[in-house]
């Protein structure tokens, strides 16, 4: 069947390049760390071997100090040569498996962790939330603006989105961050410095509700409705700035590859026809051409996460998000290599497998691509 | 027409335009020079492009002519903190030109070198009435004025016995040395802002101690414009003014007749005991018979600081007294006395606090450098102390100034890295997007051209270097292959050359199907003769658009990376001030002009870049990308 061949292909297609791309980010990944990381684990090693040997020494106890040295560096992989622990590693990474990389123990993350896994597991949920919501909002202006602007090419209305979006292009998003701490909350106190509290915050709106949590939701609907809006109320008292700030510098790019698209759309010939036919204008651009044009939009979706993505972990940065992006400033800034290591593969996983979905929906999106028709 | 007509006429075209091809320079260029000077009539017409074309030409002049405008010495130095020290800038600065849109008015940062300050010499001063109405003259004029009158009016020998008169001098016991000499430095500051100096500096050198010395030390007094001197030590030191109203209306001293300046008490302060580095906190610095102090620099934040640490309650009202006696002010243990606030407020209650007008004039910074010594075993041979020059701390330069760390009292002259930082931004963006869209536009030429197996190859490998997120591996890579500004360079280009390469790539498929290809083909030429003289020309003029869209992203980067700490350590870009900015605290510290200069450089650099590609993009390549 052309149909299921077709479709099959391009999905074997995604799904393998995805694999590869994985692998050798995996492998990439690895090597390095072989190569560059062996101070930092013999470090961590002989760190272990001196506190087993202090416990040892204060049960009083004999230690064999070739033994423990043999059992720690075995634990590190330190004694396999360079190829092996390659391969070990890169069998690891690839399947998220964390455990391989170590974490220094002297340096504490915004969530806590006990290893690197545990670590930028953690992270990985905060800027998930925030980065999301964020493009869930530049999506939905995006989309307004550029019909609008499409609608009306040519106008001041469409010249200003062509200007916003080509400032935009050009600002590093982390210093519009730092203006707007600046501003937001250094100059007005709207909201906080820091938004590293956000989860304690979450937590003693928790204990303080605990009582009214544990009633159960039927016996006291007032009460859970409280709490939710609170915790709404806080989320968003923590998230606003990061938000604004994501928001306040993708969304002209945003409609202006919006509008560039449908301006493409509304030049074919079925377009015409609709118009001809007087079909209300609203519902040729909302039903029609945002048919039509959805898939491209897809497209430039993914190129959009890709490229904000990047843009939004160093945002982190300044309002201390409690993300990814903090987890790289305190794993760079105190050279814990095994977080570093272990939040750069999540990283590139988190990037193939949203880039690979988009390959998904814009399949089912695209005819062509249903019916075995070729993407170019 | 017939068909076979058709394909003879035009390979009859294909011969002749190879033929063309290979012809004389002459020709090929003025055929090159035509067509670019059709294409710079298109671009002079569009305005983005011009604005985008000027702002460059700008940044490259800057980036060129850094070392006429800029301070070189600045940036070459820029993590020397000897350098930085020395040259005593103030940390946090604001840029001068805040007092245009701010309504308390900043002063201005001031420096004042030895030859602005007065010298004054008073050899053997001790116990000597004359030397002490010399020095009154500078720490006290309207005094001076008054009693030198005074004194004329009274014969030189009943000085000695004369109640006002005899009050005048500096005393000091014999035990200190029979001669002293008193050298003061009088350090003119003129003030007329409403915020009080950040901070007030005096540096000096120190020269070895003579062996005949028997006591040395260095006392400040600030004298205010509204007549008040202020020492800087807890002598036993009757407020000026009251000593002034006293003999103004009653012609005696009255209660207030005690020495003008006891010294046995400021030397017997110096000697309490004390170690030498908590003393150079105070405004007094001292040189014993065999001690020198480490210390040869005066800061007033300091003095403040370690005044509020000061547990001897009388000391510390000895040095606040002139500012609590005339409010009869009683101590108060937990506040904390804003003493370097109060030195610049008209006189109130509430000056201590740093409340009140600020009290305009001009201001004279008293340096005496006390040297006692017995003259019977030998004068010493120079004086101890040179000064260097005395800083008046505020707003500062163009931009303000950074802070080198965040305990430092010193900063950077951000003007200097902002100004420098266009220089590396245009190389690593030029670099980069040049070198990583040339590399993309060979790569996507020579996949398209081939097709076939090297085509889907290629394309492979494009696509999963395409799906790689570049800022984690940037970020990993930069921290393992070393902080070097080329490393950098080279990432970029290594994960920037992808981008470009599916356009280049289809659009080489189209341009391979051209019949002088097929010709050139035919004819025997080589595939690379092909690629580079029939395809690649054609694929040029998308080359230049993408190379100036490319800049902004390649700076982007790298300002990203710096920020992050992964910058070149040696060299001064805008990521790395704003990481400087970011790990000092620039926003909790209300610095914004640390913070607002690199960012906007950088989105000067990108628009400008952005402004031209979209220009070039719209005349160069109309034809090819549809």
């Amino acid at each position: 069947m052309a149909d299921g061949s077709g479709l099959g292909r391009t999905i074997a297609n995604s799904i393998l390049n995805a694999v590869i791309v994985l692998f050798f980010a995996s492998a990439l990944i690895s090597g390095i760390f072989v190569a560059y990381g062996y101070k930092y684990l013999k470090g961590l090693a002989q760190q272990e071997i001196q506190q087993e040997i202090q416990a040892l020494v204060r049960q009083g106890k004999p230690y064999n100090y070739t033994q423990i040295k043999m059992l720690v560096y075995e634990k590190y992989g330190l004694n396999e040569p360079a190829i092996y622990r390659v391969f070990k590693y890169v069998k690891d990474t690839f399947l998220l498996k964390f455990g391989a990389f170590p974490k220094s123990p002297d340096v504490t993350y915004p969530r806590g962790g006990d290893n690197a896994a545990q670590v930028v597991e953690r992270a990985l949920v905060p800027t998930i939330i925030l980065f999301f919501t964020a493009e869930i909002i530049v999506i939905l202006i995006g989309i307004y603006l550029g019909f609008q602007a499409a609608r009306r090419a040519g106008s001041l209305y469409d010249k200003t989105i062509s200007i916003i979006a080509m400032l935009s292009a050009s600002l590093p998003m982390w210093w519009v961050g730092m203006l707007m701490l600046y501003i937001f909350a250094y100059k007005y106190k709207i909201f906080p410095l820091a938004s590293i509290d956000v989860y304690s915050a979450l937590g003693k709106l928790h204990r303080e509700f605990a009582a009214v949590l544990a009633q159960g939701f039927l016996h006291n609907p007032g009460g859970y409705l409280h709490y939710y809006a609170l915790y709404f109320e806080t989320w968003l008292y923590y998230m606003a700035l990061p938000l604004i700030t994501i928001v306040l510098v993708l969304f002209g790019g945003w409609a202006y590859i919006i509008r560039n698209i449908v301006i493409n759309v509304l030049t074919e010939d079925f377009v015409t026809v609709l118009r001809a036919k007087g079909l209300p204008e609203r519902l040729v651009l909302y039903k029609h051409v945002f048919r039509a044009a959805s898939p491209p939009l897809v497209t430039m979706s993914a190129l959009g996460l890709v490229g904000a993505l990047g843009g939004a972990i160093i945002t982190e940065i300044v309002f201390q998000w409690p993300g990814m992006g903090y987890t790289y400033w305190i794993a760079l800034n105190s050279g814990d290599q095994g977080v570093l290591v272990a939040q750069t593969y999540l990283l590139v996983f988190l990037f193939v497998i949203v880039i690979t979905t988009l390959d998904f929906i814009y399949m089912l999106l695209d005819p062509r691509v249903r019916i075995g028709g070729r993407r170019t | 027409m017939s068909k076979g007509n058709e394909k003879k006429e035009r390979k009859s075209n294909v011969g002749s335009s190879i033929k063309e091809s290979y012809g004389s320079t002459s020709a090929s260029f003025r055929r090159s020079l035509a067509s670019f000077m059709e294409f710079w009539n298109q671009f002079k017409r569009s305005a983005t492009g011009m604005t985008g074309l000027a702002l460059i030409i700008i940044l490259v002049i800057i980036a060129v002519a850094f070392p006429v405008i800029g301070n070189y010495n600045d940036i070459k130095n820029w993590n020397n903190a000897t350098y930085i020290a020395e040259k005593g800038l103030p940390a946090l600065a604001p840029p001068e030109w805040i007092n245009l849109i701010s309504s308390k008015k900043w002063p201005i940062t001031k420096f004042v070198k030895p030859r602005e300050m007065i010298l004054v010499d008073l050899k053997n001063i001790r116990t000597n009435t004359s030397a002490a109405l010399e020095l009154l003259k500078y720490t006290n004029p309207q005094l001076y004025k008054y009693l030198s009158a005074y004194a004329k009016s009274i014969p030189k020998n009943q000085w000695k016995t004369n109640p006002i008169l005899k009050n005048m001098r500096l005393g000091l016991s014999q035990t200190y040395g029979d001669r002293l000499e008193v050298i003061a430095f009088d350090i003119k500051y003129n003030y007329k802002a409403d915020i009080p100096p950040t901070d007030v500096v005096i540096r000096w050198n120190q020269r070895p101690a003579s062996p005949y010395l028997t006591q040395a030390g260095v006392l400040i007094i600030f004298v205010r414009p509204d007549g008040l001197a202020v020492p800087l030590a807890p002598l036993n030191y009757k407020t000026v003014t009251k000593l002034s109203e006293s003999i103004i209306r009653n012609g005696t001293c009255g209660s207030y007749c005690a020495f003008l300046f006891n010294l046995n008490n400021y030397f017997k302060i110096i000697n309490a005991g004390r170690s030498m580095d908590a003393w150079s906190y105070y405004g007094l610095a001292i040189y014993g018979k065999n001690q020198i102090t480490s210390f040869e620099e005066f800061r007033l934040s300091n003095f403040v600081n370690q005044l509020s640490k000061e547990t001897r309650i009388n000391f510390k009202l000895g040095i606040l007294k002139p500012f609590m006696e005339p409010f009869n002010l009683t101590y108060s243990p937990g506040f904390f006395y804003r003493f370097g606030k109060a030195l610049f407020k008209k006189m109130n209650p509430q000056m201590l606090a740093g409340k009140g007008p600020s009290l305009k004039g001009t201001y004279h910074i008293l340096v005496l450098e006390l040297v006692a010594y017995n003259q019977t075993k030998g004068v010493p041979s120079q004086p101890p102390v040179t000064i260097k020059k005395a800083i008046f701390q505020g707003a500062y330069g163009i931009l303000g100034t950074d802070r080198i760390s965040a305990s430092s009292p010193y900063g950077r002259d951000l003007w200097q890295g902002v100004l420098y930082g266009t220089r590396w931004a245009l190389i690593v963006g030029l670099m980069a997007s040049t070198i990583s869209t040339l590399i993309g536009v060979i790569y996507g030429v020579i996949s398209g051209y081939y097709g076939g197996k090297v085509d889907a190859v290629l394309n492979r490998l494009a696509q999963v270097i395409y799906s790689l997120p570049v800022l984690p591996l940037l970020i990993l890579l930069s921290y393992y292959v070393g902080r070097s500004i080329w490393n950098v360079i080279v990432l970029l280009i290594v994960f920037g050359w992808v981008g470009i390469v599916f356009t280049v790539r289809s659009m080489a498929l189209q341009l391979r199907e051209n019949l002088y290809v097929e010709a050139a083909r035919a004819v025997g030429v080589d595939h690379g003769r092909i690629i580079f003289r029939y395809i690649f020309p054609q694929v040029l003029p998308y080359t230049f658009a993408s190379i100036a869209l490319g800049v902004p992203g390649a700076i982007l980067t790298e300002a990203g990376l710096s920020f992050l700490g992964l910058g070149d350590p040696n060299v001064v870009t805008w990521g790395k001030i704003l990481h400087d900015a970011q790990a000092g605290g620039a926003v909790l510290s209300g610095a914004w002009w640390w913070v607002v200069p690199p960012g906007l450089a950088i989105a000067i650099v990108g628009l400008s870049f952005v402004l031209l590609g979209y220009a070039l993009d719209t005349i160069l390549n109309p034809r090819l990308r549809r």
